[in-house]
């Protein structure tokens, strides 16, 4: 009788049957539901899956009990059954801004987990505009609020948070230009906000001021004033930001992309030699632990042809504000006695050192190449996604580029590479663009030309099989509050599957798919 | 006798097989006893093992002598391999149409024999047996008695949602 094996091989049989099997299998009677409840028969299901688990932060699956997995496991498989479908079901969605106030959200993001989302909000006041800086609590579902705002003068530029590990505070990185580049860091307390009832629900505003907060303004380099910096990007480790800057040439030259580091104690700058950023034409940074991740478009060297390549140079992270001895009363570094002119050391560039490993694409794209791109960097493993969108070859065509690495000391190795091409239509382009760290999901907004009509479209990588699903997830006409001719901003958390959407009258709308 | 090539074992019923050595060696547990034993004319008693289980626990072991080496490779994969490699043949199926009783026995003495592919094949079938009914089908198929209250019941609909509206 089945219900009389012994465990290993009860065991072995589920081995062989899916969650869904398992799951009717344990309602057969008593004994098969304990059996098929027990934490082993659970971590060895996660450990089999290949779709992300909305785990709570820093939490490996195997410290949890089947009771709190199975519910996960069923949340990742529904909604990923639903992401997969031709026509994708909204569960819910909830206006976070409905006022039509028209100062639209430039743009948004959420922290890994999908629990919090920040927005940049476009303000017009007294003639001058404004940033305003939100944070939101979504992990209520029903309570949506915004926990933390902030104005800043200026055009919104660019914004990353940095959360501690123990999940408890976070720093709000903004740049905004007003007349010249400003850089503001804003410590913000998240246990204050999820443990006070206190603070207004939504949608009352202000909230509550950030605990601490302090400026860096962006100049240009001392022997380049003619190279006028707007800040491109910003990425941040906890003790250093890293700054994308476009130097917009006043002096008539073409433009280039340069990296400048900031310390967000200090607000000293330091601007790194111009010839690591130089190769690429199109660059993100990113980082990972103690990495530092250049990503982006480098020309190869086919001869005759103008062609690019996907590119990945890694760098150890370094260190160009070291503490000064009255700070931190360490011991004494060895330093080599080399005589540094004092008056040219802020002048100096500062370099990345070597370079410990780069990656490549696996294919060129001939340029130029218009396109929309979007990476990203998981937190907890070193791994990356990047989508790019090429408008300028026939048919327009996007690829999905998935590496994962293996990074010990001074090594950094790909332990996994894959690619996944597809085409849109030539009536159609894409914009806002966003995948996720493991890239298994992606979304983008279709603009078609011939209708002018917008769609969200989804993305849907299989990592067992290595299918990818395209297609539509908002139609042009849905039965929303909105349509996404109006759309403007866009946000993904690619493992609770929400969504968020800005419009152009100034809303923001939040989307539920499980 | 004295072919050592060959030998003999016997079942808890006191039923006698005289097999050849390769054959037995798929069996893990046989072979390590093979080696201690070394050369020797003696019977092997195979106490928890009846005859006609025996005979079809041999039946399997001798249709797959031949795949004995691929199997026989280190098992670095672990358990995915495992699945990976435990593919259901024809013959397998076959073999495996027996009445539920004699499968569940034969997948009992391929454990405690220690033979792998057995193993695999015949959870495979069971699991095969089981993918698509419905709690009552398999109750149905294996003569698993209801014991949940009502209450228990209620609370496993609740339990899995997802899985009852597909």
């Amino acid at each position: 009788m089945l219900t009389s094996l012994p465990d290993d091989i009860l065991l072995c049989i589920l081995h062989f049957l899916d969650i869904r099997n398992l799951l009717t299998l344990r309602k057969t009677c008593r004994a098969l539901h304990a059996f098929g409840g027990s934490d082993y028969v659970w971590h060895r299901v996660v450990s089999k899956l290949s779709i992300p688990l909305d785990l709570p932060a820093n939490t490996p699956p195997t410290s949890l009990h089947s009771e709190e997995l199975q519910p996960l496991v069923l949340k990742a498989l529904k909604l990923d059954e639903n992401w997969q479908r031709p026509q994708t079901r909204v569960c819910r969605f909830r206006a976070l801004i409905d006022d039509r106030c028209g100062q639209y959200v430039d743009q948004m993001q959420f922290l890994p987990g999908g629990k919090w989302l920040w927005t940049a909000q476009r303000i017009l006041k007294r003639e001058s505009w404004y940033t305003r800086m939100s944070l939101w609590s979504l992990d209520h579902a029903d309570s949506t609020r915004r926990v933390w705002s902030t104005e800043t003068c200026g055009i919104y530029r660019s914004c990353t948070v940095i959360q501690d590990p123990d999940g408890e505070s976070a720093k709000l990185v903004v740049g905004v230009c007003d007349h010249r580049e400003v850089i503001e860091v804003h410590d913000i307390s998240l246990r204050d906000i999820v443990t006070s009832a206190q603070y207004p629900v939504f949608p009352t505003y202000p909230a509550i001021p950030p605990t601490n907060s302090r400026q860096i303004h962006i100049v240009p380099h001392p022997e380049a004033p003619h190279l006028r910096p707007i800040i491109h990007e910003i990425a941040a480790h906890d003790r250093l930001l890293v700054v994308t800057i476009f130097a917009l040439d006043t002096g008539g030259g073409a433009g280039s992309l340069q990296i400048l580091f900031a310390d967000p104690e200090t607000g000293s700058t330091k601007w790194v030699d111009p010839t690591f950023a130089q190769p690429f034409s199109f660059m993100w940074v990113r980082i990972w632990e103690d990495y530092l991740f250049l990503i982006g478009e480098v020309q190869s060297v086919t001869p005759g042809e103008m062609r690019e390549e996907f590119v990945i140079r890694v760098y150890r992270m370094p260190d160009p504000f070291p503490p000064t001895p009255s700070r931190t009363p360490s011991p004494p570094a060895v330093v080599p006695s080399v005589a540094v002119d004092p008056s040219h050391v802020e002048y100096a560039y500062t370099s990345l050192g070597d370079m410990l490993a780069e990656f490549k694409g696996p294919r060129t794209i001939a340029v130029p190449g218009h396109h929309i791109a979007h990476v990203s960097l998981t937190t907890s493993a070193p791994s990356l996604a990047a989508i790019m969108f090429y408008h300028s070859v026939h048919p327009h065509c996007a690829q999905l580029l998935r590496f994962s690495f293996d990074v010990s000391d001074d090594t950094v190795k790909l332990s996994s590479l894959s690619s996944k091409d597809f085409t849109i239509g030539n009536e159609a382009s894409a914009q806002l663009a966003q995948v996720g760290a493991q890239g298994v999901r992606a979304v983008w907004l279709e603009h078609n030309w011939e209708t002018q009509l917008n769609r969200v479209m989804k993305l849907a990588y299989d990592p067992a099989t290595g299918e990818a699903k395209v297609g539509m997830l908002i139609p042009p006409d849905p039965e929303l509050p909105f349509t996404p001719n109006m759309c403007h901003s866009l946000a993904l958390d690619e493992v609770s599957g929400r969504l968020c959407l800005g419009m152009y009258d100034g809303d923001v709308y939040l989307l539920d798919f499980v | 006798m004295g072919d050592s090539n060959r030998l003999t074992l016997v079942a808890s019923d006191g039923g006698k097989f005289v097999v050849d050595k390769e054959v037995v060696q798929m069996s893990v547990l046989l072979k390590n006893m093979i080696e201690d034993l070394g050369e020797t004319d003696e019977s092997i008693p195979i106490p928890n093992v009846t005859s006609p289980v025996l005979t079809k626990v041999i039946e399997f072991c001798e249709n797959h002598r031949t795949d004995a080496a691929r199997t026989d490779g280190p098992n670095v994969d672990g358990d995915d391999a495992r699945m990976r490699t435990a593919v259901v043949s024809d013959w397998d199926r076959q073999f495996f149409d027996v009445d539920q009783d004699l499968m569940f026995e034969i997948i009992v003495a391929a454990n405690y024999l220690d033979i792998k592919s057995l193993v695999d094949v015949g959870c495979k079938v069971v699991a095969d047996m089981i993918k698509g009914k419905s709690p009552q089908e398999i109750r149905d198929l294996f003569d698993i008695v209801n014991d949940f209250s009502p209450e228990e019941e209620a609370a496993l609909r609740k339990e899995n949602e997802w899985a009852n509206d597909r």
